[in-house]
């Protein structure tokens, strides 16, 4: 009797779960390409067609990819180099360094574009500085002349981290003996490094590649900012207002899906044999990290404070702004303030837009730490038919962008849920908080997986056996154990989710359910000194969130880099 | 008539391909220090297992005093576990630790406290309560485990190896400390383990696996001095094997033809002998003595071919024609015993142990 009744419990679990997946995470996708290939006279794929035979569709299609290529190529140029000389060299003030090249991470680009369109303005800093040193004879508008230069430069930006910190684990988990072999072998450093080294942290490479790629291709803000309107997500973003009536909106979210998913596939496919690489890989002999002196420390250090400079000077522009009076055509503002900090707290609009953030994230951080907890729970301990299947579902959206989960809610549940709470053009409050907690869902179960798979499971069974059941074992050493995992996945969770920007976007389309991204981009546009206002707002959050992010890198220690890993 | 602390009948568990117990059986009294002994592998610690719930017989039944188990959860066995790797839950100190099923068993809160205290005295670690296990010592972590164990006044407690993670010193010392424990207590044990030597000087009695079967089972003197097959005979200490005959059977002593001359022998219980059967003769080299037996003894001459001396003992190999023999004698300054000499040996009839042939022992 009892037995079966503890065992129908994970069961249970495990189906409402799926369940829950299976409404917010695959109906709107079957949805969405229903939509792009379903009108009324049936099947047809006219409009998937003429994505790729419009010239003006076909541009946007370039363009997108052109800024993908670009960034991905900018990111590696930039990781590669950086994660070998951090995971094998030492020198002074390198956990400092290490701990600078995650804050990149904590702005979305689109509120760093405010800053760097500010500087690149035709009016702005820099033109102003090259005028002054004689460079230039007049004003330079360097977004008019190079449309794609400063998003290109801001999403690699705030990418590189991801791809830096997969490179770094990927490096550090390397058996040092077998680049010894290969010294001992006749194989210079170099071509160890290129003979043995990288060929066995190609599968970390490959996967943080991925993730910047498709986190490129698919980013809404940036270019909304720079008002680069030809490319994929802000053409989506566009065709929100006919959802119902005209299905290219559809057809576009399925060609970013279908690029993301081709992307992931080759990822894993270019990196399927490394599985049988994985047990030779492991660590027999501690490494030595060779101290570095003289003239390849002023190498490392110039190149560090180049690549900082350049990551943090969105969000110093960000900040210059929210102080400034008035910047124009002058290298430094003419003149401070503090006024828009307050403003930026003390509108109607911010006021609930803040309260609006931090309820949507708040509820789907719960969300995300009860469902990923179960997730990682049913998968490590318990190793039902199924378990597999959830493993692979949750882990899902992290190849299937935003802006994709955003359309097809948008387009379901206001079709089949007209007037009700979960149609998003009457409230989009719940599903927000949803697709938030969708979204985000794959590092809280990673980050559960990994502090399960350490906790030994005889602590658990040694609770059964003194006599706890099963909820108690989970109350009393299950969850005390995890504490630090969960709670770090949970601060991330949180702090993504508090600056999440597609979703917010597409899905919150009435002032009063906006949230603090929304609020951003929608001052940026209107009234006097918007910009400014946003830039105080956007200083508000970012300092939020670089709290947040360090709390969670004091818990998670070196394991934070595997929180940004794909597949 | 007190009845049996755990009985386990016919028990059966596969995993996959791989059979990890073929039907085993065997009892233990109440109050009984009980031993699980085999190689690793054997599937001792998946019969422990199994006692605690935490794995499910494909078939076969468990009871403890009198009642099956088979429907009890494993949290409802009421059979503490010592593990292996210990499993003291890192996040709470040791008095949360020995006390965690005391507050499964929703005893009052003093109460707990009391008894903890009681027991942690007893183990010896009487004001480390507030440690957490990350501060202790290996062998107080192992005292930990036991004050765990035996807090909740159990009548059956199991024991992973537990003293696998010590070293030899500690080993030997816990070692006693468990036999005392178990006397201060009417607790039967269960106690897992690979070393024979544990068992062959903790035991009341023992059972011997070898590959899912069990092969053997009795009193440590029992099964050392009369191995019911050749995997006793090799597993529970160092056996001279010959190959030998039966001639004649006379009750309890059994004649045989071995290499050495016509011998007479005795076996354990319950085999029947054929006139004329291929079996093999086992001698302990520590019961080979120099000199004639005096009257009911099984004498051979021999070439003493290599003589070692290992501090206590002398290790001597002996030789004739193709059969060899080990001897282990007690060394003294001045040994008669010199290599290259033939010399007279023998065995008493009580120690020449008559077993069967077959290479796989057959279960019991």
């Amino acid at each position: 009797m009892s037995r079966k009744s503890t065992s129908m419990a994970p069961h249970l679990i495990l189906w409402s779960i799926l369940a829950f997946l299976a409404v917010f995470l695959g109906w709107p996708l079957l949805y969405v390409f229903r939509g792009a290939c379903i009108d009324a006279d049936g099947f047809s794929l006219t409009y998937m067609k003429a994505l790729v035979t419009d010239p003006i569709q076909l541009q946007a299609l370039g363009n997108s990819l052109t800024i993908a290529v670009l960034v991905t190529t900018t990111c590696l140029l930039i990781s590669l180099p950086m994660a070998w000389f951090m995971a094998r060299r030492m020198f002074p003030l390198k956990a400092i360094f290490s701990g600078l090249l995650l804050v990149p991470l904590i702005l979305p680009p689109f509120v760093g574009a405010v800053g760097l369109k500010t500087l690149f303005a035709r009016a702005g800093p820099l033109s102003a500085l090259l005028m002054n040193i004689g460079l230039a004879d007049g004003p330079v508008d360097w977004l008019g002349r190079f449309p794609m230069l400063g998003i290109v430069i801001l999403e690699s930006m705030h990418l590189f981290p991801i791809l830096y910190l997969n490179m770094v684990a990927s490096f550090a988990n390397i058996d040092p003996s077998l680049e010894d072999a290969a010294a001992n072998l006749g194989a210079s450093p170099w071509r160890a490094f290129r003979r043995v080294t990288l060929p066995l942290a190609m599968p970390g490479i490959f996967a943080g590649a991925t993730l910047v790629f498709i986190w490129a291709f698919t980013e809404l803000g940036t270019p909304l900012v720079f008002g680069l309107r030809r490319v994929l997500p802000v053409m989506i973003y566009d065709s929100v207002s006919e959802v119902g009536t005209n299905p290219m909106g559809y057809a576009r979210v399925v060609l970013v899906l279908l690029i993301s998913a081709f992307g992931f596939w080759i990822s894993k496919r270019l990196t399927r044999r490394s599985r049988h690489m994985a047990t030779l890989g492991r660590l027999t002999v501690g490494r030595q990290e060779t101290p570095l002196r003289g003239l390849p420390l002023l190498a490392v250090y110039s190149f560090l404070g180049a690549v900082l400079a350049m990551a943090l000077l969105p969000h110093i522009s960000v900040l210059m702004i929210a102080l400034s009076r008035r910047w124009f055509l002058s290298v430094l503002p003419q003149g401070w303030t503090l006024e828009f900090f307050g403003r930026a707290i003390g509108s109607d609009l911010t006021q609930r837009a803040m309260t609006n953030s931090l309820f949507l994230a708040l509820t789907a951080c719960v969300i995300d730490v009860v469902v990923g907890f179960c997730i990682a729970w049913l998968c490590v301990r318990k190793k039902l038919v199924g378990s597999d299947w959830l493993d692979t579902v949750a882990m899902l959206p992290i190849a299937v962008p935003g802006l994709v989960i955003a359309f097809g809610y948008l387009g379901c549940f206001s079709a089949h849920f007209p007037g009700s709470w979960l149609d998003p053009r009457t409230n989009p409050m719940a599903l927000l908080a949803v697709s938030y907690a969708v979204r985000r869902l794959p590092y809280m179960v990673r980050a559960a997986h990994a502090g399960l798979q350490q906790t030994s499971i005889t602590y658990e069974e040694a609770a059964t056996n003194l006599g706890a059941s099963p909820l108690r074992v989970i109350r009393r050493i299950t969850l005390p154990l995890l504490t630090a995992n969960l709670l770090a996945g949970a601060v991330l969770c949180f702090a993504f989710s508090m600056l999440e920007v597609s979703d917010s976007l597409i899905l919150a389309q009435s002032e009063q359910f906006y949230p603090i991204t929304k609020a951003i981009y929608t001052l940026m546009e209107g009234l006097e000194n918007g910009v400014n206002v946003a830039a105080a707002l956007g200083t508000w959050a970012m300092a939020l969130l670089g709290a947040g992010m360090l709390w969670a890198a004091c818990l998670l220690g070196k394991r934070m880099g595997a929180m940004f890993r794909a597949g | 008539m007190s009845k049996t602390a755990i009985y386990v009948e016919q028990i059966v568990k596969r995993f996959d391909e791989v059979t990890a117990l073929n039907g085993v059986s065997f009892s233990v009294q109440p109050g009984e220090l009980f031993f699980l002994l085999g190689p690793s592998g054997c599937g001792k610690t998946t019969m422990l297992r199994i006692l605690a719930g935490l794995e499910t017989p494909d078939s076969g039944t468990v009871s403890f005093d009198g009642e099956d188990v088979a429907t009890r959860s494993p949290y409802q066995r009421g059979a503490p576990m010592v593990f292996q790797n210990y499993a003291l839950w890192p996040h709470l100190n040791v008095r949360d630790n020995v006390g965690f099923g005391l507050v499964e068993r929703r005893i009052p809160r003093r109460e707990i406290h009391a008894q903890v205290d009681d027991i942690l005295a007893r183990v010896g670690l009487k004001g480390m309560g507030q440690r957490l296990p990350g501060q202790l010592s290996g062998g107080q972590q192992q005292r930990v485990v036991l004050a765990r164990a035996l807090v909740v006044n159990p009548s059956i407690v199991l024991l992973d190896e537990p003293l696998s993670n010590l070293d030899a010193k500690l080993r030997a010392d816990m070692r006693a400390e468990i036999g005392r424990l178990h006397r201060e207590t009417d607790i039967a044990f269960v106690y897992v383990t690979h070393d024979q030597v544990e068992a062959l000087s903790l035991a009341d009695r023992m059972a011997v696996i070898s590959n899912g079967n069990l092969v053997g089972i009795g009193k440590p003197s029992e099964l050392y001095h009369r191995p019911p097959n050749r995997f006793c005979a090799d597993f529970l200490g160092r056996a001279n094997l010959l190959a030998a005959t039966v001639t004649s059977v006379e009750g309890e002593a059994i004649h045989i033809d071995t290499p050495f001359g016509p011998w007479v022998g005795c076996a354990a219980s319950g085999q029947t002998w054929r006139v004329g059967e291929t079996v093999l003769g086992m001698i302990r080299p520590e019961s080979v003595t120099p000199g004639i037996a005096p009257s009911r003894g099984n004498s051979f001459k021999a070439l003493v071919e290599n003589v070692q001396l290992a501090g206590a003992t002398l290790e001597v190999a002996l030789r004739e024609g193709n059969t060899s023999c080990h001897a282990t004698v007690l060394s003294r300054y001045a040994t008669p015993i010199t290599v290259g000499q033939q010399a007279d040996w023998h065995v008493s009839q009580e120690d020449t142990v008559v077993i069967k042939q077959d290479e796989e022992p057959s279960a019991l």
